[in-house]
């Protein structure tokens, strides 16, 4: 029993994520389903970083959430975009969406390094985004 | 873009009305300051159209004094498509006396039928904003 216990409490570890940004993954996308109450998961995340040859492409997880985006060390100061490809999310689910996609545009780090948490609530014909800027906890 | 000084009539376009028989778009957008519950005056934005690879620049105009703003496009550049909506909230929030997160904010989205009338508003905060198809 105890052992089974150990096992459980192990899993329970390791899935679970912060909703928030942290000195590992400094930029963390939320992306919430507001017709149905939920996270939305699987949304085709690219972020671009201007006049820098590399962009990136990730998906949220399950719980609509993304910390893999970049790393303390890429994550210089300078002007980045989020691009969301939410049309894809809502056709996926049989609705037709008003937006082509949803982009955040803003400027990290300039001054000092920071932890910035994005949040952003999805609807078919509407969408919602609010900036959490925090200062790392050393 | 520099941001502009608010005159009663600066919301409307300046294209001719004598237009108005044949297909023209007309697209309006409405910019709240939520933080102040007051509109967004003398804010700029433009509209542009999806022509791959690049954007190509429709219309430049502010929104007035009651942060409403009114896009009228002509029969011949109203098609269907992909259209963005460019707001330049930084100079805005900066007239006003406070930093912002973003510097400027794009909506895109996509017009099946120019015919119809389109309505954007955009709710704005320091650190946040909200936008939909309204009516």
């Amino acid at each position: 029993l105890v052992f089974t216990i150990y096992i459980t409490i192990y899993f329970a570890k390791i899935k679970w994520r912060s909703d928030a940004a942290d000195s590992k993954h400094p930029l963390f996308i939320k992306i919430l389903d507001s017709v149905r109450g939920s996270p939305a998961p699987n949304v085709p995340v690219k972020l671009y970083k201007e006049a820098a040859d590399a962009s990136w492409e990730l998906q949220t997880d399950d719980n609509g959430g993304l910390h893999e985006l970049t790393t303390k060390e890429q994550f210089v100061a300078g002007l980045y975009k989020i691009e969301l490809d939410t049309a894809s999310y809502w056709k996926s689910l049989g609705l037709n969406p008003f937006h082509h996609h949803a982009d955040v545009v803003f400027t990290a780090n300039d001054g000092s390094y920071r932890h910035y948490s994005i949040v952003v609530l999805l609807s078919p014909f509407s969408y919602s985004t609010t900036a959490v800027v925090s200062e790392p906890v050393e | 873009m520099e941001s502009c000084r608010v005159t009663p009539a600066m919301g409307l376009g300046l294209s001719r009305m004598g237009d108005s028989q044949a297909r023209a778009m007309n697209l309006t957008t409405h910019v709240l300051n939520t933080a102040t519950g007051l509109p967004a005056a003398g804010l700029a934005l433009s509209l542009a159209l999806l022509q791959e690879p690049g954007w190509m620049e429709l219309l430049q105009r502010c929104t007035d004094e009651d942060g409403r703003c009114q896009l009228l496009l002509a029969p011949g550049q109203a098609k269907p498509g992909t259209y963005k909506l460019h707001f330049e909230t930084a100079a805005y929030w900066q007239c006003q006396g406070h930093e912002s997160f973003y510097p400027f904010v794009e909506v895109v989205f996509t017009i099946t039928d120019p015919d119809k009338k389109l309505h954007i508003p955009l709710l704005i905060s320091p650190y946040s904003y909200t936008t939909y198809r309204g009516s």
